[in-house]
């Protein structure tokens, strides 16, 4: 028994790599073994730059493919949880690789650059989605405090976004050359809430969401009202297939170091649609640490 | 080059504009980065649940292209309202610059047709599908990472009745020089017709 | 304008989807999706096929020449065919010439959001080969499809 505990711990490892992907330890670059004579053409990928391109695709391809992984899920699931987790893990690969990419755009200073690579469409200050719409929520969530009039640091870039023209965009224009400082770090659950309800929300659907509330019955609840619920406005009356945001949602926070779950539940209120309501409940220790270090 | 030879300047540009013109104002758009990053995200879930076997991957993205093909026919037919194609140098026409104009706003190239007119290729400049990808290296021989559009392509044709073989031929993920996927009519289907009627 | 009846056919000569209105002053005396008019569906479909096939003779092969309305003495039949093989067919009165714009919302705001974006609803309602050729029995019986089919074609009922 005791036996086991003693492994060297590179063994295991190496036979692990050398089946799946990539030689980290060769690197990129260098080509199979077999076919060092074969020209080499180096991937573009690695000169591209990450200054957003502003590309769009159709809604309607979206949710076809959106529609297609569902359905491959539900076909390979025995159960709703497990259709469920097995879908928000696939949104979870998303959102953790959105912190690191948004955060260096949101570096961007706005107004300094022409052709600004902020990512934010112009009509992101769209007045619907912000004012109009909290005092609704408000009446719809008594026992919440709404968040949205807090001022912070992570909005001020958003309304303030240039348009950029797509044809002048230079892709070997380097994203790192046109910051000049890194916009600091979200540690305040507030702040990386705040960037989340704003700036990720409109990179992905175009605005931000439409609410961002505090639950007043538990301290670590807060929620992200989402009236477009883009992806699955095609399917119906059935929150399983919004976990896929959800997974988005957790896989960003808890990168940023906020590990939470996040489920979703819909805001039908009187029969009217009112999308869906992406419900974040932090992790003990997020609030922990927040009282160390914030607490009065 | 060859489509503009094989088809009427005029005909090929009132597709170019139709295409254009539902892209611009009648399409619902959404940001092409997490339409790449989901589709890698189910590209990358099948790898590890058929433990990297990269032909029953293609076959999987395949059919998963196909059901998706029979219903976006549908959709692009209503966007469009495009009567059947008189031939496949037309079909190729409205591929390019309706279709993947609607859908992905990208309009390939047409090239290298057969003798006969009925098999050509379509070359991808872009492919949202295969922004940021990176191939490891045990796939690079095997794996057709976009192998999903072949199979849209092959659902969607044949829901207008024409039956085709889609196949891709090379893609630069491959470290390839481009990306081409190639395009074949087998046969053009009957309508049915009602029993009693024949 | 009034209009009396819409059937869709698809592509396997099958009627996937009926509804009557009969008496004018009285919605609910309609049918939807009855069996009882799956006769009349076989006729509607064999004159407008039949039609379809003379004119498509007539003018050599070409497709653009298709059957729009067909008059009688009493009303007036509206086609609607895509390229996909689908036919939309509205049975009206006089008053108002053409439907085709009545028929393309459909297909496009109806037809192609409820029942081709949904992904529960079958995209063939033909099963088998036996369900082909018109012996189909499968019908659109998605609620969605049915109510906004419904609120947006209600309203020219009757006047």
């Amino acid at each position: 028994m005791t036996d086991k505990l003693i492994l060297p711990s590179t063994s295991e490892e190496q036979s692990n790599v050398s089946t799946t992907g990539y030689e980290y330890s060769i690197g990129p670059k260098q080509s199979l073994p077999n076919e060092a004579n074969s020209p080499y053409i180096p991937s573009k990928l690695y000169s591209e730059s990450l200054v957003y391109k502003k590309q769009q695709v159709a809604l309607s391809s979206m949710a076809f493919l959106f529609k297609e992984m569902i359905s491959q899920i539900y076909n390979n699931s025995k159960s709703s949880s497990e259709f469920e987790s097995k879908l928000l893990n696939y949104g979870s690969s998303i959102g953790l690789r959105l912190l690191e990419l948004l955060n260096i755009r949101a570096s961007v200073p706005s107004n300094t650059y022409s052709r600004s690579s902020t990512f934010l469409s112009s009509n992101a200050s769209n007045p619907s989605s912000s004012n109009n719409v909290n005092s609704i929520s408000n009446t719809s969530n008594p026992n919440s405090t709404n968040l949205n009039d807090i001022s912070n640091a992570t909005n001020v870039g958003i309304n303030s976004s240039t348009n950029i023209n797509d044809k002048n965009y230079e892709s070997s224009e380097s994203l790192a050359s046109l910051v000049s400082h890194m916009r600091c770090r979200d540690l305040k659950i507030i702040d990386i809430l705040q960037f989340m309800h704003g700036t990720v929300w409109t990179y992905l659907f175009g605005s931000p969401s439409n609410d961002l509330v505090k639950s007043s019955e538990r301290e670590n609840e807060y929620m992200i009202v989402d009236h477009e619920h883009m992806l699955t406005q095609f399917i119906s009356n059935n929150n399983s297939c919004d976990y896929f945001v959800c997974g988005i949602i957790q896989g960003f926070l808890t990168k940023a170091d906020f590990p939470c779950t996040v489920t979703p539940h819909s805001n039908n209120e009187n029969g009217i649609d009112g999308g869906v309501i992406y419900l974040i409940k932090f992790d003990k220790q997020v609030l922990e640490r927040e009282n160390l270090r914030y607490g009065s | 080059m060859a489509t503009s030879e094989k088809l009427s300047a005029s005909q090929s540009r009132s597709l170019k504009i139709t295409g254009e013109e539902i892209w611009k104002n009648k399409t619902e758009k959404i940001n092409a980065e997490l339409f790449t990053m989901t589709y890698g995200a189910i590209v990358s879930q099948l790898c590890t649940d058929f433990q990297r076997d990269y032909n029953k991957v293609n076959d999987q993205l395949f059919s998963m292209g196909y059901n998706i093909g029979v219903r976006l026919i549908e959709d692009f037919l209503a966007r469009t309202a495009l009567p059947r194609c008189e031939d496949m140098i037309r079909t190729s026409e409205v591929i390019t610059k309706c279709a993947f104009k609607i859908f992905l706003n990208i309009t390939p190239q047409v090239t290298n047709w057969s003798p006969s007119n009925d098999a050509f290729s379509l070359i991808l400049l872009e492919n949202p599908l295969s922004e940021f990808v990176e191939l490891p290296m045990d796939a690079t021989k095997q794996l057709w990472y976009s192998n999903i559009l072949c199979g849209v392509l092959r659902g969607a044709l044949e829901m207008v009745q024409l039956d085709c073989d889609v196949h891709f031929v090379s893609d630069i993920l491959r470290n390839e020089p481009q990306t081409e996927i190639r395009i074949k009519l087998n046969k053009v289907l009957k309508d049915e017709i009602p029993i009693g009627e024949d | 304008m009034a209009i009396y009846s819409f059937w869709i056919f698809d592509k396997h000569c099958n009627c996937i989807f009926n509804r009557e209105w009969t008496l004018a002053a009285d919605t609910n005396s309609g049918t939807m999706n009855s069996k009882q008019n799956e006769e009349t569906a076989k006729l509607l479909y064999g004159m407008i096929y039949s039609l379809r096939s003379i004119t498509q003779k007539l003018s050599k092969g070409s497709n653009t020449n298709d059957v729009r309305s067909i008059s009688t003495g009493k009303y007036r039949v509206h086609t609607y065919c895509t390229a996909s093989g689908l036919w939309l067919v509205l049975l009206t009165d006089f008053k108002q010439q053409s439907y085709s714009q009545v028929l393309q919302y459909i297909y496009s705001h109806i037809y192609v959001k409820y029942v081709s974006h949904n992904l529960l609803s079958p995209q063939d309602f033909a099963d088998n080969e036996s369900e082909m050729r018109g012996q189909g029995i499968r019908k659109i019986t998605n609620k969605k499809f049915l109510q906004s089919l419904e609120a947006f074609l209600v309203p020219m009922i009757n006047n």
